[in-house]
């Protein structure tokens, strides 16, 4: 198979691109066209072919070698714009060698060897039997990623860890297929893949149906930690879990195949802190998997909220807000020279708050007659209760789905309006008038929106007033500056809002490795993989989040054993391998540059 | 006749500065002796009835024009000489060729050059005789008035050099000839200077050159035009192209030099830049034209 054939990656690019050319060349030529100088006696001038040594006569029907040199290289650096290719045969077509990257992979009795192990081991003699193939490295991780596209490369040990909760088999292999059409396919796992093998795909798996015991679920959420261990061995579990801090111990009995919830109290010390929970198991040889009999949580943010009352709010208002305020733990005043986290003001105005809460608690004004005095219709409107509008305008229908709209007792709720409408996504209306909202602004600050005169309603005697502002609460939580949340499990999205004016994340993984995440709008996400405790950072402020790489499926190994199947034929077929050239243009070109060069240096003398 | 004048746009410009710039100029006349009624006499002597001046006796003279009177009382042998009137006359003939007008400043040089000489020879009383040498050698009617003049453009394709037979022999006779031209023709230039010193008392021809004839700077690529063949040469003007130029143009030059001295023939080079667009006649009257 010696045959080779040469094409263009971008047909149209380069048919657009040649125009260009002709122009670029268009003005070239008029560029270099003589100047017209008319002369009195032409016959005291050089004829052309009496120059010897200077005065070269330039006829542009015949251009230079200059010129031919200028217009292939053009020609060149166009065609090189195109992407140009070489398809040569190959004799064996590539093969996207797919990892299995769960935790799975490094379940191992004492002495024995993991999956990952054997696998990594018998990968190598697959490379080395065909050491200039080119290789495809696909780790199957809970999302399939391309680690690396190489000829004979084997140390796959930097990507190809075992940490990750799931494997997505079939997805790593649609992402072989399409980064390498016609490619085959070596998947090595630990169990027999639940996917169909093509023809072309070899699998291999070195995993046994071992015993295990695990935590396979983790959550910690106002001074509880609930957990879920599970026995995946044929014979009943006692074990032991250990909070720490404090070296709290709780034995846990299971029996074989069982799962069990168990709740465990936060101790008072550690309510800020960070805990670890450890599921002991005295039989080492009934948990072939050690990764998951450990998880850390870190403190879910639950202090009190900052907040901040505008001194431009009506006095009704105000002494709604000390009323349902003062003394509540969830809400504390805003100190000095601190930023609040909940900046409660009368109309829209900047506030360097995450959260801003507009209280449009000034009663609608009514329409004054035009005989009316203007003095009288600028009375200050906390004094004038009865001559505002209805409480009302119809019945009160709240937006379940929201956080701050959610659960909120409305029976026997008078409400009255200061506004018609209001910005944002309703949350509440009363009839056919929004009387709450929210919305995010260019900042990414929350805004909320209160459509309320106090003075005319029941509000601050009703449970609606502690539930909304308990729900707000939790609203300004999630909306601080810092990680959405705290404890996730590997491969979820980590969004993280950062101060004002912050530009960048700079996330350092557990095992100390650190990267920069640029921030969009004031917020960056990111998906962590690595099982552990990520330090996030951001100017001063720093922040913490347990990533868990808990998955019941993987940690039950049950369904894991040896498995291999070969391809039905390594294919001996041609196999057309397409080969980038650009370069080999852009090589050509500058050496046609440089011969130019040469050619106007000998000339001694410049542009002719 | 039409006025073809107006379609030159800047032979007004050109004439009106010269006309500024020679007022009260006169035209210099070959010997300058005040005669009884203040016309001008030549200097050589001739058969005039004009008594000048007298001399002493040199070997060769003519015995008859000794004054015996004078011997009688002073013993010295004295020659009686008398002035030759001459005719206080003047034509300036203008080359029209298109090689005139190679460059605009030139024409307007040539053009000023013209109407200086027009107007001195004017200001000095003299007979006046504008020639334009064009396609036809013609004159003009009304040469004491340079912005009335009857003016071709500078279109013709021949030099005067090149056709001698029309440069006419209706010149004054015993007049001054002032011949403005570039003298940028291959010709052999003895038949027009001959046709322009004969029967003239005094013949002058101006070579008026553009800065960029006398001087051209290197240059890239340039397509050369002749003004009147159309001949094109394309060249790179680099030094040696400028030296071989300059090398014939100083050639030609010195062959016209050589005709011009064999003949009497006063041969002024000038440049155009000294007469736009400003003008600046101090070569003329360095050259005694100009008084």
């Amino acid at each position: 198979m010696n045959d080779f054939f040469f094409g263009f990656e971008h047909n149209l690019l380069l048919w657009c691109a040649v125009p260009v050319a002709l122009v670029l060349l268009l003005l070239y030529l008029l560029h270099r066209r003589s100047k017209v100088r008319i002369v009195p006696a032409i016959f005291l001038w050089d004829r052309p072919q009496a120059s010897p040594h200077s005065g070269t006569r330039i006829n542009f029907r015949f251009p230079p070698a200059i010129f031919y040199l200028e217009l292939a290289a053009l020609l060149l650096l166009t065609a090189a714009l195109a992407a140009p290719f070489v398809s040569t045969p190959e004799t064996f077509p590539p093969l996207a060698v797919i990892l299995d990257d769960s935790i799975s992979m490094q379940a191992k009795v004492p002495g024995g060897r993991s999956p990952l192990e054997s696998g990594a081991e018998f990968v190598k003699s697959e490379i080395r039997a065909l050491p200039d193939r080119r290789v495809l490295w696909i780790v199957a991780a809970e999302s399939p990623v391309l680690a690396s596209d190489s000829n004979g490369r084997t140390d796959f040990g930097s990507f190809w860890t075992g940490q990750a909760a799931s494997s997505e088999l079939a997805a790593a292999a649609a992402l072989a297929r399409r980064m390498a059409r016609g490619c085959q396919l070596l998947i090595v796992t630990d169990r027999k893949p639940a996917i169909e093998l093509a023809p072309d795909t070899t699998c291999y798996s070195a995993g046994a149906p071992l015993g295990n015991s695990a935590i396979v679920n983790a959550r910690r959420t106002a001074g509880r930690i609930l957990i879920e261990a599970a026995n995946f061995s044929a014979l009943p579990l006692d074990a032991v879990l250990v909070l720490e801090p404090g070296a709290l111990k709780t034995q846990v009995r299971l029996a074989p195949k069982e799962t069990r919830r168990i709740v465990l109290a936060v101790p008072e010390a550690a309510a800020h802190e960070a805990v670890t929970v450890r599921l002991e198991n005295a039989d080492a040889s009934a948990n072939a998997l050690l990764c998951d009999d450990e998880v850390v949580l870190e403190a879910e943010d639950d202090s009190p909220v900052s907040y901040r009352v505008a001194t431009g709010l009506p006095a009704a208002a105000r002494s709604a807000l000390e009323r349902v305020l003062n003394g509540n733990p969830a809400f504390r005043p805003v100190l000095t020279g601190e930023t609040p986290d909940l900046d409660i003001l009368p109309a829209e105005a900047e506030s360097p708050s995450p959260v801003h809460l507009f209280w449009l608690a000034s009663p609608k004004k009514k329409t004054t007659p035009a005989n009316q005095s203007e003095t009288a219709a600028n009375q200050p409107q906390d004094n004038q209760p009865e001559d505002s509008a209805p409480s009302a305008s119809g019945p009160l229908s709240p937006e379940n789905s929201a956080v701050l709209s959610r659960g909120l007792p409305l029976d026997s709720l008078q409400w009255a309006v200061s506004a018609d409408d209001l910005p944002g996504q309703t949350l509440l209306r009363s009839g056919d008038v929004p009387v709450l909202s929210t919305r995010q602004n260019l900042n990414r600050d929350r805004e909320i929106f209160l459509n309320l005169d106090p003075a005319r309603s029941n509000i601050t005697h009703h449970p609606f007033w502690p539930v909304f502002f308990q729900n707000l609460a939790q609203t300004v939580r999630t909306e601080r500056f810092g990680p959405a949340r705290t404890n996730l499990r590997s491969g979820e999205l980590l969004q993280v809002r950062l101060p004002r004016g912050a530009q960048s994340l700079t996330t350092v993984r557990p095992d100390g490795k650190s990267a920069e995440i640029r921030a969009m709008r004031g917020q960056a996400d990111f998906r962590p993989m690595l099982h552990g405790v990520w330090k996030l950072e951001s100017g001063a402020d720093k922040w913490s989040a347990s990533v868990m790489g808990l998955s019941a499926e993987e940690s039950d190994l049950s369904g894991a054993g040896p498995f291999r199947r070969d391809a039905d034929k390594l294919a001996v077929m041609p196999f057309w391998m397409l080969r980038p050239m650009a370069w080999a243009f852009l090589l050509l070109a500058a050496l046609l540059l440089a011969a130019h060069h040469l050619v106007l240096t000998r000339k001694g003398g410049g542009p002719c | 006749m039409n006025a073809p004048a107006a379609a030159i746009p800047y032979f007004a410009d050109a004439v009106e500065r010269a006309l500024a710039a020679t007022g009260g100029v006169e035209l210099t006349a070959p010997a300058q002796v005040s005669g009884i009624d203040g016309r001008r006499v030549g200097r050589r002597t001739g058969n005039a009835l004009e008594f000048s001046e007298y001399r002493e006796y040199r070997p060769g003279d003519d015995l008859r024009r000794i004054d015996w009177r004078v011997y009688a009382r002073s013993e010295q042998l004295m020659i009686k000489l008398f002035s030759e009137e001459i005719d206080p006359r003047c034509d300036v003939i203008l080359d029209h060729s298109a090689s005139m007008a190679s460059t605009e400043r030139k024409a307007s040089a040539a053009i000023s050059l013209a109407a200086i000489f027009t107007t001195a020879a004017a200001n000095s009383g003299f007979s006046l005789n504008l020639w334009h040498a064009a396609d036809t050698f013609r004159k003009d009617p009304a040469p004491a008035s340079p912005l009335l003049w009857d003016f071709p453009p500078f279109e013709t394709p021949f030099s005067p050099s090149a056709n001698p037979a029309s440069f006419s022999g209706q010149f004054f006779r015993r007049g001054i000839r002032i011949l403005v031209t570039d003298l940028m023709g291959p010709d052999d230039p003895a038949p027009v200077l001959s046709r322009l010193a004969d029967g003239a008392k005094r013949a002058v021809v101006v070579m008026v050159l553009d800065p960029f004839e006398l001087e051209p700077e290197p240059d890239a690529n340039v397509l050369l035009v002749d003004a009147e063949t159309g001949e094109e040469r394309e060249l790179v003007l680099d030094e040696g192209a400028l030296a071989r130029y300059h090398e014939r143009l100083e050639n030609h030059r010195a062959m016209w030099a050589a005709a011009a001295m064999s003949r009497g023939v006063l041969l002024l080079p000038l440049s155009a830049a000294d007469f736009c667009p400003e003008i600046r006649p101090d070569e003329l009257f360095h050259a005694g034209l100009l008084k």
